[in-house]
């Protein structure tokens, strides 16, 4: 080989090196680009356990003292907790008793109201209590499968402080309204009372626009809700004391309820997966195999020919 | 090495070749299949769970890499066709021929993947997406590529049949590949880049997403089809040669 031709030879190796490592580098690119796509990480609790793994968003300024199984954040200026648990039970409201007295083993709540309803992120039964120091306690359970996740909120001030999912009669236009929604929800709470709404004005709060109601005072006491209607429900919270959370609760303990989630079990389908691609590779390999191995038993053949030829 | 092998196989210069490079493949398949079990464990262990979409989700880390895979080695097959017409070597015709084999198990396992991963996502083994049917489009055009081939008796036709086809089916692929840039109403996820608008199931917040698809992209797009597709060039000389033994044992006769 010739001088030229060996540089030439080696000018094509380097070429064809430097366009695997520019294909490799377009390659990279991509996944590159995917990395810069990813949104900002939201502190999330996530359940260990797999086949009821829930996730609920951590409100921010509250601690966090989460268990393995359970979801609990406290707040001590809003004199309140945020629990989060999975109760096996197909009855909601045995799983949410169930789970009150997980999270409350020291006090007997008395049960406020009830209701079932069906909402965007599926079908809750909401369920209002109130413990022996006065405090007050909203939950709500889903069912899914065999087991019931139960979100809950417990107030400890010395006041009435309830959230309340409501479906009103729609409108004309097929939307809830706000007024409908927190006549209901004041009838529930407080059935057979009568109480006139002296103010009505609008908030601008981190999770949209609320109408804040002012009624008469009740038992001494400044009685105030903000309700959202959305398209699924009027969502309400009340409040029959001198606190003033209505605001900053309402925000936390809805920004948990909409961004609670349940990561679904579906190993089964990602061993599927996998079987599936080891079957197709596996298939290729051993048919690649297999036709080499008769090959051979056809060239043996073809060589006697030969040889008695 | 047995003596049904040294029969099969005589010493030509082509085989002696074949020989010489052995090692080289064998320990590149040696890698390959550690590679393959090292992307397998940063995609089921190393990777975070999908908060959203569960475990289904680490499918992904086969999936688009195995289709980048295929389209590589349909790639290749264009080069093999066009370097067929340009020389009329049979190597070329060969190498075009391993491209659409091992191409097409690769889209298959997109395709199988895909279809598994959207019965829990969007609660359905299959749908006439744009992209989806693009994808099924792909592997039966290169499905057909076999069978037309297999089809064709005279060598040289065929193999001149098969360069024009390989070349104008990676068309099909191309296809796949831009499809959800050029059609919005698609409800298949962009991975890469912004989803349209409709797309449902996205990896966005999932940690350790890169660190675990980089390496799977790049050992199912080269190490994998590389070293498939040369096992398969290496049965394809092994035919030849029997089939010219063959033929120069007929003629003996």
């Amino acid at each position: 080989m010739t001088p030229l031709l060996i540089h030439h030879h080696r000018r094509a190796a380097m070429l064809i090196r430097l366009l695997l490592v520019v294909l490799i580098g377009l390659l990279a690119l991509p996944a590159l680009g995917q990395e810069a796509a990813e949104l900002p990480e939201i502190p999330y609790y996530s359940a260990s356990d797999p086949a009821a793994r829930f996730n609920v968003p951590i409100p921010a300024g509250w601690a966090d003292q989460s268990t393995a199984e359970m979801a609990h954040f406290v707040n001590g200026d809003l004199q309140a907790d945020i629990y989060a648990l999975v109760v096996p039970n197909t009855d909601a409201l045995v799983a949410v008793e169930t789970a009150l007295a997980q999270v409350l083993p020291d006090e007997t709540v008395a049960e406020r109201y009830y209701n079932a309803v069906t909402l965007s992120n599926g079908a809750w039964l909401e369920a209002l209590y109130t413990t022996p120091e006065g405090g007050s306690v909203t939950a709500f359970g889903q069912t899914r499968g065999d087991q019931t996740y139960v979100l809950i909120y417990v107030s400890r001030a010395v006041s009435d402080f309830f959230m309340l999912v409501t479906q009103p009669e729609v409108n004309a236009e097929g939307r809830y309204e706000v007024e409908a929604g927190i006549e209901e929800a004041i009838n529930d709470l407080y059935p057979g009372e009568s109480h006139i709404i002296t103010e009505t004005d609008t908030v601008q709060l981190s999770n949209g626009e609320w109408t804040r109601f002012t009624f008469e005072p009740r038992n001494d006491l400044p009685l105030r809700a903000i309700a959202q209607a959305r398209s699924d429900a009027v969502y309400i919270v009340v409040e029959n004391g001198s606190e003033g959370f209505l605001e900053s609760a309402n925000k936390v303990f809805y920004t948990v309820f909409f961004g609670w989630f349940v990561t679904p079990y579906n190993d089964p389908y990602l061993y599927l997966g996998l079987g599936a691609t080891a079957v197709i590779v596996v298939g290729l390999i051993g048919s690649i195999a297999l036709r080499y191995r008769n090959l051979q038993k056809e060239a043996a053949l073809v060589a006697q020919l030969q040889q008695s030829a | 090495m047995s003596a049904v092998q040294e029969i099969a196989f005589p010493a030509t210069p082509s085989s002696a070749h074949e020989k010489r490079r052995s090692p080289l493949l064998t320990g590149l398949t040696i890698i390959t299949i550690l590679a393959v079990a090292l992307g397998l464990y940063l995609a089921l262990f190393f990777a975070g769970t999908d908060v959203d979409q569960g475990n289904i989700q680490r499918i992904f880390y086969l999936h688009m890499p195995s289709f980048f895979g295929a389209f590589v080695a349909f790639s290749v097959t264009v080069v093999g066709g066009i370097m067929y017409l340009r020389t009329r070597q049979t190597r070329w015709d060969t190498l075009a021929l391993a491209g659409v084999e091992v191409g097409l198990a690769l889209s298959l396992v997109n395709l199988v993947t895909g279809s598994i991963w959207a019965r829990p996502i969007w609660n359905t083994w299959w749908t006439w997406d744009w992209r989806l049917t693009s994808a099924a489009v792909m592997v039966l055009t290169y499905a057909a590529y076999l069978m037309l081939r297999g089809g064709l008796e005279n060598v040289e036709t065929r193999r001149r049949f098969a360069s024009v086809y390989g070349i104008f089916a990676i068309a099909t692929a191309i296809l796949t590949l831009v499809i959800i840039r050029i059609v919005p109403d698609t409800i298949h996820p962009a991975v890469i880049g912004p989803s349209p608008q409709n797309a449902e199931g996205t990896f966005e917040a999932t940690r350790g997403v890169v660190l675990a698809l980089l390496p799977n992209l790049l050992i199912w797009s080269t190490l994998v089809p590389a070293v498939l597709m040369w096992h398969r060039i290496r049965l394809q000389n092994a035919i030849d040669q029997v089939e010219a033994a063959k033929q120069d044992a007929l003629a003996q006769q």
